[in-house]
C-alpha cells in the first residue's frame, strides 16, 4: 500500500486537504540576456499573451485551473480559484512561434510547479515569473535521441547509453542548462566545442581530458583570492564522445535523423545566437582520422589474417551494431540485392558502407578496404608495405638501426621526428606530390591514397569552416577568441583503454591490416597525419579568419610513455600539460590578468 | 532549556523508512478511506504559525476512547495517542518552562495546567533525504518535530518499552553520562535511571516512525473528549538558527507527497 492509499481519507489529511479559495496575482516578463526583462505582451501586435494555468497533484493528471491573457503590464487578471493545498500549479504560456523582446520562442513555456501549500493557508498566491527560451530542454532530447540511434558515437553503439553511466558524458550535457541559467553577458562566457580524441575522457575515472584540465584552470583564474574577480566564468561543453567534424558541424542528420534537430549544429548555432562568447575552445578533427567506434575495440582473433566474413548484427539490439563492423571482409559482406550499386560502399550489408567510408583503412593504399573500395581483387594486396629503402635513406639510418627500431615503438616514434614537416620542408607535399621524386613523398605515397586523404582533410577543414562562419555572423569578434590545438606526437603504443581494456588501438591495427608492419613507418604515418592536419587545417583556419583565431602548437609534448594512456589518449598529467600551453595562449590574447 | 540537534546520517543496516501521520493510528490494509471515516473522531487544526506552530484537536466520544491498531493482533491505543512522524531519537521536555529552540528562538511555556511536555524527535537521516521528496518544493526541510502539550505519565508508559530496547552497553554509558559511578546498577534499574534521564530532556531514545509517544492532553467537554497538541517543524539554517517550517507541509508529504 502507497502512501497516498494509506492515508487516503485520513481525517487530519482531509483537513489539511480541504480545497480553499486562493487568489492569484500573478505576472510574466521574459528574460533578456542583453536588457532588462520586458512584460509578457505582444507590443507590435498589441495583444496580450494566453496563459493556462494547471494544478497538479501526486500521481494524478493536470487538470485546468483557468485561462487568461496577459496585459500591457504582462500580468494575468487577479482570478480566484478554490485549490487544494497539496497540489501545485504550473502555468503554460503560450509563447510559441511568437517573437517577443526580440526574442524568438520555438516551444510554449512552463513554469515550474509551485506548491500551493502557503498560497492555501494565506489564500493568496503572489508571483513574478521571469521566461526565458532555453536550448537545454531541446538538446536533452536530442541526446538521447543520440543514446538510442547514433550508431557512430560511443554512446550511441552503448545502445542504452551504458557508457553515459561510466563516464561524465550526462553531465557535460547539463552544462548548457546551468550555462543557460547563469548566463550574463558581463561573464567571461567560454564554449568548449570539443570532439576530438584530445578532449573527451575515455573514462574519467582514470584520467581526465583536456576539457576538464583546462575548465579547472580557468575556474581557478576566477576564482576569489586576494582580489575578487570582476566576473564569473561560465562554460558550456558541446561534446558526446567521439564526433567526427562532419558530425559536429554538419546539417545533414546521417543515419535514423530527420531533421534538423537531430544534429549537433543545430543547437550548437542556436547557442551562438542566444549566447556572447569570449573564448571557444574548439577541440575537432581527430577523430574524423581515428573513426571512433569503427576500429575500436582489441581482441585477440581481430588481427591481420582474421578478418569477419559477414557483417553480424548483434540479436541483442534492435539496428546493426556498428561495433561488429570493425574488422569485416567487404568483399564476403556484400548484399546480393545492391550488387548493381555504382557506388562499392553502397553495396555493402546494413550501415558498413557508411562507416567504411569514413573509416581511416579506407586511406591506407595496400588496406583490403581500400582495395576493395578501388574495385581491386583480394588479392591485390601486398603481403608487405616496404618502406626501409626510402626510410633509411631519408632518415639516415643503417640496416642495424632500422631492425633495432623496429623493435620499440617508443624509440621508433621518437627517429620518426625527423620526418620533413610540410610546414618547412617543401620537398613533402603530400597529397599535392608535386615534387614526385621526393622520397618522403614516395614513403607517404606508398602508405596512404592521396585522393582519399586529400578529401578527408578537406572535409574536415569545410566542417570547421562551416563553423567559424556561423561564429563570424553571430559573435562579437572583437572580443573573442577561438583556440584550437594540434595533437601531441604519439609514443606509438598499441595498448587498448577503458577499465575493460575493450577499445583501441585505433591505428596500430588498422596500419598492420595494411601490412604495414615495422613502426618506424607506423609512426612516420601518424606524424604526417598530425603534421598536416596543423598546416593544412589550422595554419589555412589561422591565415583566413585572422586575429580571432589561434591555435596550439602541442605537437612536441609529452614525451614520456607516462604520458599516455593508450595509443592516442593522454594520461591526466599529458592533458595537463596541453591545457597548461592553452591557457598561456588565451593569457597572450586576453592580457594576464583577464578576469 | 536549550535542545540539540543531532545532523542527519545514514542509518547502518536494514533500517526502513516508516512515515506516519501524528495523530490516529493509520488504517489496516484494504480500503482506507472508508476505515477512517468509520471512525468517530472529527479533526480540527488551527491555522498554522511561527512560533505557535499547528494547533491540532482530535475530538470523540468519551465512551468510546481507543482506536484499533492495525497489526497481528490488532492493538487497542486510545484516541490521543500521538505518533512518530518519522524514525528518529526523542527526547522529553517540560512545558512548564519556555523552551529554546537552536539558535535562541523561545517558545513560551505552556499556560495548561497539569504535567505537561514536549516530545522533540530528531528526524533520521534516512527518514530526512526519503521526505524530502515529497515535501513542497518552496518550502524548508525540517530537521526536527515538536509535539507540544503532551501528558508526561503517558509519554513515560509509551517510552518505557522503547528504553526496553536498547542494548545494554547503551543503558550503561547512559547512566556514566548521568554521573553514575561505582558499581553498575542491574538492567531493570538502568532502564529506569535512562527513561528518567529521557524525562528531564538529557537523554534520548531511538524509535521507528509509527511509534506511539505518549498522550495528548484531553479535557471533557460534555459526552465528547478533546485532545489537543501542537506540532512543530524546523529547519536549522547555516547561522544555526531554528527555521519554522508548517508543520501541514511535513504531513502533506507523509500522507502522499507534493507534485
Amino acid at each position: 500500500m502507497s502512501d497516498g492509499e494509506r492515508w487516503k481519507g485520513h481525517p487530519l489529511q482531509t483537513l489539511l486537504n480541504a480545497p480553499r479559495n486562493v487568489q492569484f496575482n500573478v505576472g510574466f516578463r521574459v528574460y533578456q540576456t542583453s536588457y532588462p526583462s520586458a512584460p509578457l505582451y505582444d507590443s507590435v501586435k498589441n495583444i496580450g499573451v494566453g496563459v493556462t494555468a494547471y494544478l497538479q497533484n501526486p500521481g494524478e493528471a493536470r487538470v485546468l485551473a483557468f485561462t487568461a491573457v496577459t496585459d500591457q503590464n504582462g500580468k494575468l487578471p487577479v482570478t480566484t480559484v478554490s485549490i487544494a493545498p497539496a497540489s501545485a500549479v504550473i502555468f503554460v504560456c503560450h509563447v510559441k512561434d511568437k517573437t517577443l523582446a526580440n526574442i524568438a520562442f520555438e516551444e510554449d513555456i512552463d513554469t515550474d510547479a509551485a506548491s500551493m501549500l502557503e498560497a492555501a493557508s494565506s489564500g493568496t498566491f503572489n508571483r513574478s515569473y521571469e521566461l526565458r527560451s532555453r536550448i537545454y530542454p531541446k538538446y536533452a532530447d536530442f541526446f538521447r535521441f543520440l543514446q538510442i540511434y547514433d550508431k557512430e558515437s560511443i554512446l550511441g553503439n552503448s545502445s542504452i547509453g551504458i557508457a553515459a553511466y561510466v563516464t561524465d558524458d550526462n553531465t557535460l550535457v547539463k552544462t548548457l542548462s546551468e550555462f543557460e541559467l547563469s548566463y550574463r553577458d558581463a561573464n567571461f562566457n567560454v564554449m568548449f566545442e570539443g570532439d576530438s580524441w584530445f578532449h573527451y575522457p575515455p573514462n574519467d575515472k582514470i584520467d581526465q581530458d583536456l576539457y576538464a584540465s583546462l575548465k579547472a584552470k580557468l575556474q581557478e583564474t576566477f576564482k576569489p583570492g586576494d582580489s575578487t574577480p570582476k566576473r564569473r566564468c561560465q562554460s558550456v561543453a558541446f561534446q558526446h564522445f567521439g564526433d567526427t567534424s562532419d558530425q559536429m558541424f554538419s546539417l545533414d542528420p546521417g543515419p535514423g535523423g530527420d531533421a534538423d534537430e537531430h544534429t549537433q549544429f543545430h543547437y550548437t548555432k542556436r547557442c551562438l545566437n542566444s549566447y556572447q562568447f569570449e573564448l571557444i575552445v574548439l577541440s575537432s578533427g581527430g577523430n574524423d582520422i581515428g573513426e571512433p567506434g569503427i576500429s575500436a575495440h582489441k581482441k585477440k582473433d581481430d588481427d591481420v589474417a582474421t578478418y569477419r566474413k559477414y557483417i553480424v548484427p548483434d540479436p541483442a539490439v534492435a539496428q546493426d551494431h556498428y561495433y561488429d563492423f570493425r574488422y569485416f571482409d567487404p568483399y564476403e559482406a556484400v548484399k546480393e540485392s545492391s550488387s548493381t550499386a555504382t557506388d562499392r560502399a553502397e553495396r555493402l550489408q546494413g550501415n558498413a558502407g557508411y562507416w567504411l567510408k569514413r573509416s581511416f583503412p579506407i586511406l591506407l593504399k595496400n588496406h583490403l578496404w581500400s582495395l576493395y573500395l578501388d574495385g581491386k581483387e583480394k588479392s591485390d594486396q601486398q603481403t608487405q608495405v616496404d618502406l626501409e629503402p626510402e626510410l633509411t635513406t631519408l632518415l639516415g639510418l643503417s640496416p642495424t638501426d632500422y631492425n633495432d627500431l623496429g623493435k620499440s615503438l617508443a624509440k621508433a616514434a621518437d627517429k620518426a621526428l625527423a620526418f620533413p614537416d610540410p610546414a618547412t620542408d617543401p620537398s613533402v607535399d603530400f597529397p599535392n606530390m608535386a615534387l614526385t621524386n621526393s622520397l618522403a613523398n614516395q614513403v607517404l605515397d606508398k602508405i596512404f591514397v592521396k585522393e582519399r586523404f586529400k578529401e578527408r582533410f578537406d572535409d574536415i577543414r569545410a566542417n570547421m569552416v562551416r563553423f567559424l562562419d556561423h561564429v563570424a555572423q553571430t559573435q562579437d569578434t572583437t572580443k573573442l577568441l577561438v583556440l584550437c590545438h594540434t595533437y601531441c606526437y604519439a609514443i606509438f603504443t598499441d595498448g587498448p583503454t577503458d577499465y575493460f581494456k575493450q577499445r583501441g588501438p585505433w591505428f596500430h591495427n588498422r596500419l598492420r591490416q595494411a601490412r604495414i608492419a615495422h613502426p618506424l613507418a607506423q609512426s612516420v604515418a601518424i606524424k604526417y597525419l598530425i603534421d598536416y592536419f596543423r598546416w593544412n587545417v589550422l595554419e589555412d583556419l589561422k591565415n583566413t579568419y585572422g586575429p580571432w583565431f589561434d591555435y596550439y602548437d602541442a605537437r612536441q609534448l609529452n614525451r614520456k610513455s607516462g604520458d599516455w594512456m593508450d595509443e592516442i589518449h593522454l594520461t591526466t598529467t599529458g592533458f595537463e600539460r596541453v591545457a597548461s600551453g592553452l591557457m598561456q595562449t588565451i593569457k597572450t590574447k586576453f592580457g594576464a590578468d583577464f578576469q | 532549556m536549550t535542545i540539540g540537534v543531532i545532523v542527519p546520517s545514514s542509518h547502518p543496516g536494514c533500517y526502513k523508512t516508516n512515515f506516519y501521520l501524528p495523530i490516529i493510528a493509520a488504517a489496516p490494509p484494504g480500503d482506507a478511506e472508508t476505515w477512517y471515516a468509520g471512525l468517530p473522531v472529527t479533526i480540527a487544526a488551527a491555522p498554522e504559525t511561527a512560533p505557535d506552530g499547528l494547533r491540532i484537536t482530535a475530538t470523540y466520544p468519551s465512551n468510546m476512547p481507543v482506536i484499533q491498531m492495525a497489526g497481528d493482533p490488532p492493538a487497542a491505543v486510545p484516541f490521543s495517542t500521538v505518533f512518530a512522524m518519522t524514525g528518529g531519537f526523542v527526547s522529553f521536555y517540560s512545558d512548564s518552562t519556555p523552551f529554546t529552540l537552536p539558535g535562541g528562538q523561545v517558545l513560551p511555556a505552556s499556560s495548561s495546567s497539569g504535567d505537561l511536555g514536549a516530545i522533540v524527535l530528531t528526524i533520521w537521516g534516512a527518514d530526512f533525504g526519503q521526505l524530502n521528496k515529497g515535501l513542497a518544493p518552496e518550502l524548508g526541510r525540517p530537521v526536527a518535530i515538536l509535539y507540544r502539550g503532551l501528558d508526561k505519565n503517558a509519554v513515560s508508559k509509551a517510552l518505557e518499552g522503547e528504553v526496553g530496547k536498547m542494548p545494554k552497553r547503551a543503558l550503561v554509558q547512559s547512566w556514566k553520562d548521568g554521573g553514575g559511578q561505582g558499581t553498575e546498577p542491574d538492567q531493570a534499574t538502568l532502564k529506569q535511571l535512562h527513561l528518567a534521564r529521557i524525562l528531564a530532556g538529557s537523554g534520548s531514545v531511538f524509535v521507528n516512525g509509527g511509534t506511539p509517544l505518549g498522550e495528548a492532553v484531553t479535557a471533557l467537554s460534555g459526552s465528547d473528549t478533546n485532545a489537543e497538541f501542537v506540532l512543530h517543524s524546523y529547519e536549522v539554517d547555516a547561522a544555526g538558527n531554528a527555521v519554522f517550517v508548517p508543520p501541514s507541509s511535513l504531513i502533506v508529504a507523509v500522507g502522499g507527497g507534493h507534485v
